[in-house]
């Protein structure tokens, strides 16, 4: 089996705030290999764009420092790599697309322009025309209309999901092997979702890159990912081959998520919600951040106590519970009692 | 005219709001004498029934003209057409005291829950304005609010919170608590749910759920999110740039849906298992909704529809009954294509055959 392209371990990024520090990403390991296309998913606050920005070195260092870990990228720690080295490789070897295009998108500035400026930020002897060439060629990738006239237009006059076409031409403009989209979707229809969702797979598809796709829609992750990683509070609660985390899943606050879900293909089962709010990140419960909670824990003490560690459950997945072994039929009593009330 | 009659409950089923051919246009000013220049066409032309009890739910994307909607069915706004009836009451337009009056019957609960809270009012002070605008709280306030509190599951110890100091999903629980202080016979939902996450989401849609039971409250459930609406609605009424194109029970829309952009809707929805994942056989819309100030002519859908002929263009598809279809529906050539279960037995049948 070759290297993975990208393996962080033990990654720690911790955020000042007038209020304390706030350790957003806690020991987050993951491998992304070659080609693949791995989710991650988790609510707002569970520290799943933390990890990313860590990865690609984009924390302001004012406020944010990474206190462990190491993030190899082809072998190689970046943790330790001066800015301009870093500068080096996102844009090149790292594509990023970002949620909110148009936050993303210099709005005085024509696309092509832009896009140009991405295309030869990092080739050393090419020309205008070849430059422009290729950003015409990039934009009718992502499946940008007319892509000869819409260079010389503003972001402004693009609509959402046609500026983050654009942002997506960006992002694979070098051919990266690693394409890393942020909530790509998140602030655009869903007919224009689907639209997008085809286009990064087209983006990967031509450029043979693995792809990070962060999100906290599990739609996205069941319609896209090979690999999917679940975090909760800062931390990875589990990880796995996306089929059998959405079959079988095997941390308490992964059967949560999808028993919280309403489906589209089912009728009005009632939702099986998971009590009490997220914790925010000044006050993280002792033990397994999880614990208050969960019902499947029922106040054991080792949940309130011991930290639960990511460990082997088989099959190329990891879950952090104590308890992962019961989660199975936990899950299959939940269902079949809830079936039974209603 | 017998005022008081809107305060009679309605029985469940019983019509309580009825919209007929209801369009508001927003002016388009410009230029420095500010000049209307044009209009936003928002809404037009709409019909809609919401009956005593049921979940009316109202779907789209962004722009389409639902949030809309639903401040004009609420009287928020004046439409400037058609006509609104609440509990057989002609209301579209009474102002002043009547439109208060009608404010008891008929509330709302807004998307964004932190910036439809006064951030200086706290959560005691915000559940009780309804009753002290209508003079009720001197009558047993207090011990409204607190009831009001434990209903929507917050607890009273509180009270004298603000709302920044609460998580979203609680201070959605002040929205709805608000909403609920002068038992209305119908709530206007706008996104109640968007703005939170899955799992908070899904205590807010049980919440809503329990409330509906207990009170018998009708919703009008405005949201983008189809699984959602699924859940939630009874009847659904799908909207595309101001008007519904598509209308029935929840059964009827989502498993009979007939008209090409509720097929896309639907198609579009991420599956919620890997195994279903189809998004090489989805029905992929090309291109943006147009500008609801230079509609296209003829069925407006007709610039992203795969199936739109001449005609498409001439006329506009009336929103009917048509052959062969058993709800209303806006396309000249509607047929049903039930998207869905199309999509599950093509999951079924192709053993998993990922990329």
């Amino acid at each position: 089996m070759p290297d993975p392209i990208l393996k962080v371990s033990g990654l720690t990024t911790d955020i000042s705030t007038p209020y304390g520090v706030i350790r957003a990403a806690r020991d987050i390991s993951f491998h992304l290999d070659r080609g693949e296309t791995l989710g991650i998913v988790g609510e707002s606050g569970s520290g799943k764009t933390i990890s990313v920005l860590s990865v690609l070195g984009l924390l302001p260092s004012r406020y944010a420092q990474i206190t462990r870990g190491t993030v190899e990228f082809n072998g190689q720690d970046i943790t330790k790599a001066s800015k301009r080295k870093l500068r080096k490789l996102r844009g090149k070897e790292l594509g990023v697309v970002f949620q909110d295009p148009m936050t993303s998108l210099n709005p005085v500035v024509t696309i092509g322009t832009q896009l140009i400026e991405a295309v030869e930020a990092h080739v050393g002897d090419m020309t205008t025309e070849e430059a422009k060439a290729r950003a015409v060629e990039l934009l009718s990738m992502v499946g940008v209309p007319d892509a000869v006239q819409r260079l010389d237009q503003f972001p402004h006059e693009f609509s959402g999901g046609m500026k983050q076409r654009a942002m997506i031409a960006m992002a694979i403009a070098n051919r990266p092997e690693v394409l890393i989209a942020d909530e790509p979707t998140t602030a655009l229809d869903v007919t224009i979702q689907a639209q997008i969702l085809e286009v990064l797979q087209v983006a990967q598809r031509e450029t043979d890159a693995a792809l990070i796709l962060i999100t906290h829609d599990l739609g996205v992750i069941a319609e896209m990912a090979d690999r999917v990683l679940v975090m909760y509070s800062g931390r990875v609660v589990e990880s796995g081959p996306v089929g059998d985390v959405f079959h079988d899943p095997k941390h308490p606050y992964t059967v949560g998520l999808l028993s919280s879900l309403p489906s589209l293909d089912s009728d009005g089962q009632r939702l099986v919600p998971i009590p009490g709010t997220p914790p925010g990140g000044l006050s993280v419960p002792t033990g397994c951040a999880f614990h208050p909670r969960c019902e499947m824990s029922n106040e054991r003490q080792l949940c309130s106590s011991t930290l639960p560690e990511l460990t082997n459950v088989g099959n190329a997945r990891l879950a952090a519970c104590h308890f992962s072994d019961e989660v199975t039929d936990w899950r299959k009593a939940m269902i079949a009692g809830d079936r039974n009330d209603a | 005219m017998p005022r008081s009659s809107i305060h009679e409950r309605a029985e469940t089923g019983e019509e309580i709001l009825v919209l007929e051919e209801v369009t508001k246009l927003f002016p388009i000013k410009s230029g420095a004498l500010r000049r209307t220049t044009g209009h936003i066409r928002a809404v037009e032309d709409v019909d809609l029934t919401i009956r005593a009890g049921e979940t009316m739910g109202l779907v789209g994307e962004s722009g389409c003209g639902k949030s809309t909607l639903g401040r004009v069915a609420m009287r928020l706004l004046r439409p400037d057409s058609g006509r609104i009836q609440f509990r057989g009451q002609d209301v579209t337009d009474w102002n002043g005291r009547q439109l208060r009056e009608l404010r008891r019957e008929m509330q709302i609960v807004f998307q964004n829950p932190l910036a439809s809270l006064n951030p200086r009012r706290s959560v005691g002070d915000i559940i009780a304005e309804p009753l002290k605008i209508h003079g009720r709280y001197s009558d047993g306030g207090q011990r409204r609010v607190e009831e009001l509190m434990e209903i929507v599951g917050l607890s009273t110890s509180q009270m004298s919170r603000y709302p920044n100091e609460l998580s979203g999903g609680q201070q959605q629980r002040i929205g709805i608590a608000r909403a609920l202080a002068l038992n209305p016979q119908l709530l206007v939902l706008d996104e109640p749910v968007s703005a939170l996450d899955v799992s908070i989401q899904a205590q807010v849609v049980n919440l809503l759920a329990d409330l509906q039971a207990e009170f018998g409250l009708a919703y009008l459930f405005i949201s983008h999110d189809l699984s959602v609406v699924r859940h939630v609605s009874d009847r659904v009424a799908v909207m595309y740039l101001g008007e519904i194109v598509e209308t029935g029970t929840k059964e009827e829309v989502f498993s009979t849906p007939s008209h090409p952009y509720t097929q896309a809707l639907l198609s579009a929805v991420p599956a919620d298992d890997p195994d279903k994942r189809g998004l090489g056989r989805r029905r992929v819309l090309e291109g943006d909704v147009p500008s609801p100030a230079d509609p296209p002519s003829g069925c407006r859908f007709r610039t992203r529809c795969w199936r739109a002929e001449a005609i498409c263009e001439q006329s506009s598809p009336e929103l009917t009954i048509r052959d062969g279809i058993d709800h209303p529906t806006a396309c000249h050539f509607a047929e049903i294509d039930d998207v869905l279960g199309r999509l599950r037995a093509d999951a079924d049948t192709s053993e998993r055959t990922e990329t």
